[in-house]
């Protein structure tokens, strides 16, 4: 053998030559010494790799998410299958195919961060989870795959919080965020200090300022602000549904405080003001400022009930039940003592058109 | 040398047609244990391609999704004439390529007190240390397709027909990938410090 075998030491490495070949190998490697040099490399190497572990078994999360592609995935089929005839069904299935594929891909990509304007960096860059992004004086546009886009404004500090693509979860430790989300419910979250923002389907704006106090405007759709893991919350219920026209402070110890509608009256808006500067400690609701609060105000009226002290709730309680009658006497009852089956049966009622 | 024999390397053929059946059909149960054998295997060589670390494992699961989201919905495709695995071993290979291609037209963006994140990997102290850690590095440094071919050999213990059939290529340009690989491999481990 003439050549050297460079190519043929992985598989005479382990033993898989023929006995041709190995045999050639062998008779070359006892008057090459770089030859027997690089046989000890191959080795290495192949040793090398038995440090690396397998990952840790894939978690539940990865399934829901592959669930929710394939769920997509069924549904355009179906859409597809019901306005297509039958003549015409078969020249069409690689395009059905193709289509659930790229609904479903749309769907993994949506995992994908991309930071695409910033007025310092001439190409985009994808946000990694963990990783966290500073605006400085500058504004940043976030592009979250298909789902849609964040518009992030001076002085925020945000970042990526997990890996799965659903639901795609972003952190905001200060500044401002306004989203643009197109996706179905759940799929993208905004974790803040004291609150997270769950999209139901919207376009919202989130600032948070020092110590994680902040506010949530939603202009379309609904965004749920659940209590942030491990924050401790007063009250029992966990989720303050915050429609359209509405916004919400985030506050310190208390996650969401009360829904306000954007025309609410001035004396109400300062009521509940008064209320979420020390929370759990308004003694008393004034009446002009409930006689003040119309139908429309009732979400307010509901959730304003966790922010006060329990003293004052009975009277903010009736004024609710004036304008939006209780579902039932265990409601009427159970609001005082923040009971959650109580909270949302009467929250369902408002939401229904009361 | 230690043989690494992957979950559902020994099933038969007939196993494998029925379940693929089953999943084509739309059972929810064979979908799912389908999804427990592939998944694994999937994500041990994307997560060793992208690095192995706390970013490597969040890019690594997503293209690992993305590999099983197409193996799902592309069931129907799927011919049978050859085995499952080679068909997701070629999506893996070329999902791990291609997500190399479009990071490399990304800048890589500057990390921000990266040690303060929520999402840094607690234990990233102490494996950096380790021996794992090294050859993960040294890994991670050599060209992407001698890369992905001493992953998919490792992890899959294929043979030199079945590594070309994944990776799109001759038997003999596995052997000289494989074999320039490991020599790479070496000679990088060696370079960090890392010689055994």
């Amino acid at each position: 053998m003439s050549e050297h075998p460079l190519d043929r030491l992985d598989a005479f490495a382990r033993g898989e030559s023929s006995a041709d070949e190995r045999a050639r190998i062998e008779e070359h490697l006892r008057s090459c010494e770089g030859c027997r040099e690089e046989l000890e490399l191959v080795r290495e190497g192949q040793e090398a790799l038995l440090a690396l572990k397998a990952p840790q078994a894939v978690d539940e999360e990865g399934w829901r998410a592959l669930e929710a592609a394939l769920a997509q995935s069924d549904a355009v089929r179906k859409r597809r299958s019901r306005v297509v005839p039958i003549a015409v069904a078969a020249a069409i299935l690689a395009g059905v195919t193709m289509l659930a594929v790229f609904s479903a891909m749309s769907l993994v990509r949506k995992g994908r961060v991309v930071i695409e304007a910033d007025g310092e960096r001439s190409a985009p860059a994808v946000l990694e989870p963990g990783e966290f992004v500073e605006s400085g004086d500058g504004a940043l546009r976030l592009k979250l795959g298909a789902l849609g886009q964040a518009e992030i404004g001076p002085g925020t500090r945000i970042g990526r919080v997990g890996s799965a693509p659903v639901p795609l979860k972003l952190r905001l430790e200060r500044g401002s965020l306004r989203a643009v989300v197109s996706a179905p419910p759940r799929f993208f979250i905004v974790q803040t200090p004291h609150a997270d923002a769950v999209d139901l389907g919207c376009a919202y704006e989130l600032e948070i300022g020092e110590g994680g106090r902040g506010v949530l405007r939603v202009d379309a759709g609904k965004v749920a602000l659940e209590r942030a893991e491990g924050a401790e919350r007063a009250s029992a219920w966990r989720s303050v549904d915050v429609p359209a026209m509405f916004s919400c402070s985030i506050l310190p110890g208390l996650g969401a405080g009360a829904p306000l509608r954007k025309d609410a009256p001035e004396s109400l808006a300062s009521l509940v003001r008064r209320a979420e500067a020390a929370p759990l400690s308004l003694q008393s609701a004034d009446p002009a400022s409930l006689l003040a609060a119309r139908k429309a105000d009732a979400l307010t009226l509901l959730h304003l009930l966790g922010v006060v002290a329990p003293v004052a709730r009975p009277d903010i309680r009736d004024r609710l039940d004036e304008l939006v009658p209780a579902p039932s006497a265990s409601a009427l009852d159970g609001v005082l003592a923040l009971d959650p089956p109580a909270i949302h049966a009467w929250s369902r009622e408002i939401q229904d058109g009361g | 040398m230690q043989s690494r024999v992957g979950v559902g390397q020994s099933e038969s053929r007939e196993d494998e047609a029925a379940l693929v059946a089953a999943c084509r059909a739309g059972d929810p149960r064979a979908r799912r244990q389908l999804w427990e054998r592939l998944a694994p295997r999937v994500l041990a060589i994307a997560t060793h391609f992208h690095g192995g670390g706390a970013s490597g494992r969040a890019i690594a699961a997503d293209v690992a999704q993305e590999v099983l989201v197409k193996v799902f919905t592309r069931m129907d495709q799927y011919r049978g004439d050859a085995a499952l695995m080679t068909w997701v071993h070629r999506m893996t290979v070329n999902a791990c390529l291609d997500e190399a291609r479009s990071r490399r037209r990304l800048v890589p963006l500057e990390a921000v007190a990266e040690d303060a994140a929520p999402g840094a990997d607690p234990e990233a102290a102490a494996e950096d240390a380790s021996r794992e850690a090294l050859v993960r590095r040294a890994v991670m440094k050599l060209p992407e397709k001698l890369r992905i071919a001493v992953l998919l050999r490792h992890f899959e213990d294929l043979s030199y027909d079945e590594m070309a059939e994944a990776l799109g290529c001759s038997a003999g340009t596995v052997a000289s990938r494989l074999s320039r690989g490991h020599a790479l491999l070496a000679r990088e481990l060696r370079a960090l410090g890392g010689a055994s």
